[in-house]
């Protein structure tokens, strides 16, 4: 029987005949993430009656009964297992947004999660920024980085824990996902640092998290992974029309939901929501960034699991965006590069 | 078995165990290969021609990292019996090919191995797909998924 802990994600194989067969449930702690395991069993479990199972956000079992809305519904009722967006991050955003602050406040706004302190000092000493081992506290990182760039780095520390397990049901590893959402982060920074400059930081942000909805789809992606295995095998329509057709909503639908629960700007949001058809957003800059940045992610490979290359570019991307062939292969090797340098020894 | 493993913009060389390339999609994978003396080469391609620049890191493009391949094996004395195979070059779905990146890149590649008079013997390139190179350098073998 395969188990998915609902926290952290990762995936277990259990033997069946070591489960009592006189209960209709137990409970363990993940042996990674120590967080809390229910697993149902099924009353007329016997020998060769193998099944796999997801627990945490109660997978349906019956795919033809358990899709679209009903399936939706079931679904947003456990997003309540969904690890939260560290506290420190929307403080700290409030600190920025507040131009009467200093940057001895917004380090003492990190200072106070430890866990948090540790990654931003881990991050901030990586050779992307240059300052290898030589960054010795949040107040040293907050005066010789600025205040932009150490928010940058408080968002990557942030999520890096939500965005590093492991999606079974995506093919992704741990760490694909996380070095899918580093590459389109830097792309949308990239680019928005060429259309609109104001724009880099959320574009950076929203970039860091576009792939949200996948960490709740995954489980019911993995039940019903022959399903999606045809439709990748056969490549002739988007991932997207496979979400749609076989649970009945997308994982950038989904993402919005999240995006309200983690308290994200709405422009961000909404960026989420679009990144793959920006055509929708009503000519919205920052969805057409993410989405271009996530294509070109796509294209290096990095991070890619089962949906691959299966996605469509909006046809009026590159105009909107002011991009040509060669700036699509220029980005693709800055990603690269600043995926390379902010994962290094990590 | 010992396996090399070749990230994308950097090329490695072997003479042992499994020569690896995974997650090609729209850069093109080359693997060059002498069964003889055991040695092969292995890149991970993102961009097309230099244009004159000389950067420090030979994969960055195309051309100076098929010359530096090209070079290492000369220098080794390896300048025939070489097998060589690409993958890559794919697209997102719908993409037209004239706007395809990848389509453009593996012309390029084709163009400079061409060049060289190396004749790419295995290749499975374009469509939406991404692909793993594996060579078994004991063997001899190239396996492209």
């Amino acid at each position: 029987m395969k188990i998915l802990c609902p926290h952290c994600h990762k995936q277990y194989i259990i033997d069946e005949n070591r489960l009592p067969a006189d209960k209709t449930g137990i409970k363990m702690p993940c042996p990674s993430c120590k967080g809390l395991i229910e697993i149902a069993l099924a009353s007329d479990k016997g020998p060769g009656n193998s099944s796999d199972q997801t627990a945490g956000p109660k997978a349906p079992q019956d795919p033809k009964l358990k899709t679209g809305q009903e399936l939706k519904k079931r679904i947003f009722s456990s997003l309540d297992d969904l690890p939260l967006m560290p506290q420190v991050a929307q403080k700290a955003r409030k600190v920025v947004s507040d131009p009467k602050s200093s940057f001895s406040d917004l380090a003492m706004v990190i200072d106070t999660d430890q866990g948090i302190v540790t990654r931003v000092l881990k991050m901030a000493n990586s050779p992307y920024y240059g300052m290898s081992g030589k960054i010795s506290s949040v107040q040293h990182a907050s005066v010789i980085l600025g205040t932009k760039t150490l928010m940058e780095i408080l968002t990557l520390a942030c999520s890096s824990e939500i965005l590093g397990s492991t999606l079974s049901g995506y093919d992704l590893d741990a760490g694909d996902l996380w070095k899918h959402s580093l590459a389109t982060a830097s792309g949308s920074q990239i680019i928005a640092k060429r259309l609109k400059p104001a724009l880099a930081y959320d574009a950076f942000s929203a970039g860091l998290i576009h792939d949200v909805g996948k960490i709740i789809l995954d489980p019911y992606v993995l039940e019903r992974k022959e399903a999606f295995n045809t439709f990748a095998k056969d490549g002739t329509q988007s991932f997207l029309e496979a979400e749609k057709q076989i649970l009945g909503f997308d994982h950038a639908e989904l993402a919005s939901e999240v995006c309200e629960r983690w308290n994200i700007p709405s422009n961000i949001a909404k960026a989420i929501k679009y990144h793959h058809d920006p055509t929708l957003s009503n000519n919205d800059d920052l969805s057409y960034i993410v989405h271009m940045a996530d294509a070109i992610a796509m294209m290096s490979g990095i991070g890619s699991g089962l949906d691959g290359m299966l996605y469509t570019m909006a046809e009026n991307a590159m105009d909107v965006l002011r991009l040509n062939q060669e700036d699509l292969s220029i980005i693709m090797v800055e990603m690269v590069q600043y995926v390379e340098k902010t994962t290094q020894g990590s | 078995m010992k396996t090399t493993a070749v990230k994308p913009m950097k090329c490695e060389f072997a003479t042992e165990g499994l020569l690896w390339i995974d997650k090609i999609a729209t850069g093109v994978g080359l693997i060059i290969f002498n069964s003889e003396h055991k040695f092969a080469a292995g890149i991970h391609l993102l961009r097309g021609k230099s244009r004159g620049d000389f950067p420090e890191n030979p994969a960055y493009y195309a051309d100076t990292a098929i010359d530096h391949i090209y070079e290492t094996f000369k220098s080794k004395g390896i300048n025939t019996n070489l097998s060589v195979a690409i993958a890559g070059g794919a697209n997102l779905l719908s993409t037209e090919e004239q706007l395809s990146v990848g389509q453009r890149l593996i012309s390029t590649v084709k163009a400079l191995l061409s060049s060289k008079n190396l004749t790419v013997k295995l290749e499975a390139v374009g469509g939406n797909k991404l692909r793993t190179m594996i060579l078994n350098i004991d063997e001899g073998k190239i396996q492209i998924s």
